[in-house]
């Protein structure tokens, strides 16, 4: 089944392809940021920290930042970097970075390094930390509430508007019509992988225009897939030879909870309580979110990114859970950023040992 | 007896006596460098540090071991080392093995989530042994002003953000009610106030041995000496122990410093070690010695004794505290804070060269290097980088390294 041709586009373009939108471009590097609250306020958000897919070819290279960034940075720093050095973003009214996303918060340190030390034209967006902390507990709400006093102030001073209720409604209930509709696609498969993550690039309405669920498909060999971020279907591509995807309890696989009421405390809960937050803490709530997520699965299938400094905890106490209710667990080892045909060759292999 | 050997003998004697409190059912607990130990303390509950116990299985070459056992029980090869090394040990559970016969399990475990790791290490320990986890949450400073160290001193509100520490005090007073539990005893609070002098005191005379050293025409004390005088006062900061320590510390650079003692009498190039201690192999830190004259003059333990503890209390104990912990190690390792801080290191101890760990495992560790070593040359010292773990040697290569840091002592000389 083919996608749809302009949220290919959107998919493929990503950030790059938002340059002609009229309307005040927010940058998002890292999930939790609440979306309807940029829409009501005149802005739209758009994923920063996944590069457009021809960047290993096209994308640029600043030596400023080739000299500032560790080369076990994490790759979407990285190029988000190399981007912002580059002027991908100068038109953008801000930039929020997700602490709670792993490597947001060096991106956004090693941004506002390079324009402190005047390694970057100091023109361009606001940078902004988004420090929502994944914890429920009293005082971390008191805080996130003040996080959010923060975002509305700095969203009210870039984009020159004043937070209107009418406005957080009709956002409200377009970014609630989006989630409808993305839940009704499968949660596997290259098409609706791309059909979902393309909105990262588009508004709700636009998106949810451009949405049609395709075809649920059978699913004989039911497959889960855990990892660190993974903005491409390349897992989805190589499991379609083997059984259907039933679980993407990645970044980019998942669907991230959005507010559903204006309500301050409410959408913070709902951002605050996604288990699957990475950063949630105490990290028990992520391994049972893990656990429940692949709990129907035949096969887990395990990446992560080489920098991964959390999820490699949570392998082999999944792995012994999976195998434990008779399911099959591999382990594929780190994802390189962009698979060769070398990588994909061998994960097909591990997969059908495992699934043989 | 010298300080050194007379701290790392007090740390030893006390770690048996802690085995033997703890076998008499006293409570312990297990927890991060940058928590606030302050609270432990001041509640009579004693308290072992997660890289303080790292450094000492590393010390007795037992890391080789334990990692290769961490990839064989499925954890991949590129997960954090420093601070996971303890809990391998405890996982593989045969304590004959482990440093004077390991660890019992802990009641409490307390992290900071500053680093992706902590919290997952310690909510396994806490799987493993059933200890209440204790998890303080770690939201960065959103506006880093570069001087941190001029400013965290007294104007700490405004640096670190007063929502920031409304956030650590509350979650301080979660842990007080803890340990207020775990002991059956109140937490005293104007006891604390002058608890948290002693400390004061204790940095602020770190603070004065460090600029004497500084100072010193030539280096009086390795810094292989200086570690333990530094951080095992640390870790029993305040008490009456580590005042006396830091004092015949303080009396020992003195009199060295009286009588011209050089730790080495050709010296001619000033180093620093930038990062944590190299624990399985502190020999290296004499190896240039001899050749080229070279020692190594710093270590962040020292300096950051001051910088990073001495904050004034403004009546408000806790929260002078809180304002310690809440950004505690990012201040070594995050832009703008490393590379400014180093800099102005460098340049009070009249630094030459800087020889720079970059412990690839150890992100958090390893991020701002670059810019640390740019800001470095920038200021006219020499920077050798090291790609190697504080506490992994498998990867080490002591003679490719000492090559590396010698092509660069031969270029100065030249």
């Amino acid at each position: 089944m083919q996608v749809d041709p302009v949220l290919a586009r959107a998919f493929s373009e990503r950030a790059d392809g938002a340059r002609d939108t009229s309307v005040p471009l927010v940058g998002l590097f890292g999930e939790g940021v609440p979306l309807p609250l940029i829409a009501a306020m005149g802005g739209q958000g758009i994923d920063v920290k996944a590069p457009p897919l021809t960047d290993p070819e096209d994308g640029p290279m600043v030596d400023q930042v080739t000299r500032a960034t560790e080369d076990f940075m994490d790759s979407f720093a990285t190029r988000f970097l190399h981007r912002f050095a580059d002027g991908a973003f100068d038109r953008y009214a801000a930039l929020i970075f997700a602490r709670d996303d792993v490597a947001g918060l060096a991106a956004y340190q090693y941004a506002l390094e390079l324009r402190r030390q005047g390694l970057v034209p100091a023109r361009g967006p606001q940078l902004h930390l988004w420090n929502l902390l994944h914890t429920g507990s009293a005082p971390a709400m008191r805080f996130n509430r003040t996080e959010l006093d923060r975002l509305i102030a700095m969203l009210s001073a870039v984009l020159g508007a004043r937070l209107d209720l009418d406005r957080l409604a009709a956002a409200l209930a377009a970014e609630e019509r989006r989630a409808v509709a993305l839940a009704a696609l499968p949660p596997g498969g290259e098409t609706a992988f791309v059909a979902r993550n393309a909105g990262r690039w588009m508004t709700p309405e636009d998106h949810v225009a451009r949405l049609e669920p395709p075809a649920r498909e059978g699913a004989d060999r039911r497959i889960a897939l855990v990892g660190t971020a993974c903005d491409i279907p390349v897992l989805h591509r190589l499991c379609a030879e083997f059984g259907t995807i039933v679980a993407d309890l990645q970044d980019y696989g998942r669907i991230v909870p959005q507010p559903r009421t204006g309500e301050p405390l409410d959408m913070l809960r709902r951002i605050a309580g996604d288990p699957l937050c990475l950063r949630a803490a105490p990290p028990a709530r992520f391994t049972r979110a893990l656990r429940e997520g692949t709990g129907d699965a035949d096969l887990v299938i395990a990446t992560v990114n080489r920098n991964d400094d959390a999820l490699g905890w949570e392998l082999p106490g999944l792995r012994m859970q999976v195998e434990s209710r008779g399911g099959r667990f591999i382990d594929l080892g780190f994802l390189p950023f962009r698979p060769d045909a070398a990588w994909i060759d061998g994960a097909r292999a591990r997969v059908a040992e495992a699934l043989s | 007896m010298n300080c050194a050997a007379a701290a790392s003998a007090y740390q030893k004697d006390w770690l048996r006596g802690l085995r033997g409190q703890i076998s008499g059912g006293a409570p312990y607990a297990f927890v991060n460098a940058d928590t606030p130990h302050e609270l432990f303390h001041h509640m009579g509950v004693p308290m072992v540090t997660n890289q303080w116990w790292s450094a000492v299985i590393s010390a007795k070459q037992l890391a080789p071991h334990y990692f290769d056992r961490m990839e064989a029980l499925g954890f991949h090869g590129h997960l954090p080392r420093y601070s996971s090394l303890p809990l391998i040990a405890q996982m593989e559970g045969d304590f004959d093995r482990q440093p004077w016969g390991g660890l019992p399990p802990p009641a409490i475990l307390c992290a900071r989530a500053s680093s992706d790791e902590h919290p997952r290490i310690f909510q396994r320990w806490a799987d493993l042994t059933g200890a209440e986890l204790h998890l303080l949450s770690a939201p960065a400073v959103a506006e880093p002003k570069p001087d941190w160290w001029v400013q965290a001193r007294e104007d700490w509100e405004t640096f670190y953000g007063s929502d920031r520490l409304d956030l650590m005090v509350a979650e301080m007073e979660e842990l007080i009610e803890a340990l207020e539990r775990l002991t059956g005893r109140k937490f005293d609070r104007d006891g604390f106030a002058g608890y948290m002098a002693r400390i004061d005191e204790q940095e602020r005379m770190l603070d004065d041995i460090a600029q004497r050293m500084a100072d010193a025409p030539r280096l009086p004390m390795r810094i292989a000496e200086q570690m333990p005088n530094v951080m095992i006062p640390q870790w029993h900061r305040g008490s009456d122990w580590a005042l006396d320590h830091v004092r015949a510390f303080r009396d020992e650079v003195e009199e060295r410093i009286g009588v011209d003692h050089a730790v080495c009498e050709g010296e001619r190039t000033r180093m620093m070690w930038i990062g944590a201690g190299l624990w399985f192999d502190t020999s290296f830190y004499t190896a240039f010695e001899e050749s080229h004259g070279a020692v190594f003059c710093w270590s962040m333990y020292l300096p950051f004794a001051a910088d990073g503890y001495i904050r004034a209390d403004h009546g408000d104990p806790l929260r002078a505290l809180a304002a310690r912990v809440s950004s505690m190690n990012e201040q070594l390792h995050q832009p703008p804070w490393v590379n400014e801080w180093l800099v102005k290191e460098a340049l009070r101890w009249r630094i030459d060269v800087a020889v720079m760990l970059v412990p690839e495992h150890d992100r958090f560790s390893g991020y701002g290097s670059h810019f640390a070593r740019a800001a470095l040359e920038a200021a006219g010292v020499r920077v050798v980088q090291i790609r190697s773990d504080m506490v992994d040697p498998r990867e080490w290569g002591r003679e490719p390294v000492e090559a590396q840091v010698r092509a660069v002592l031969d270029g100065k000389e030249a």
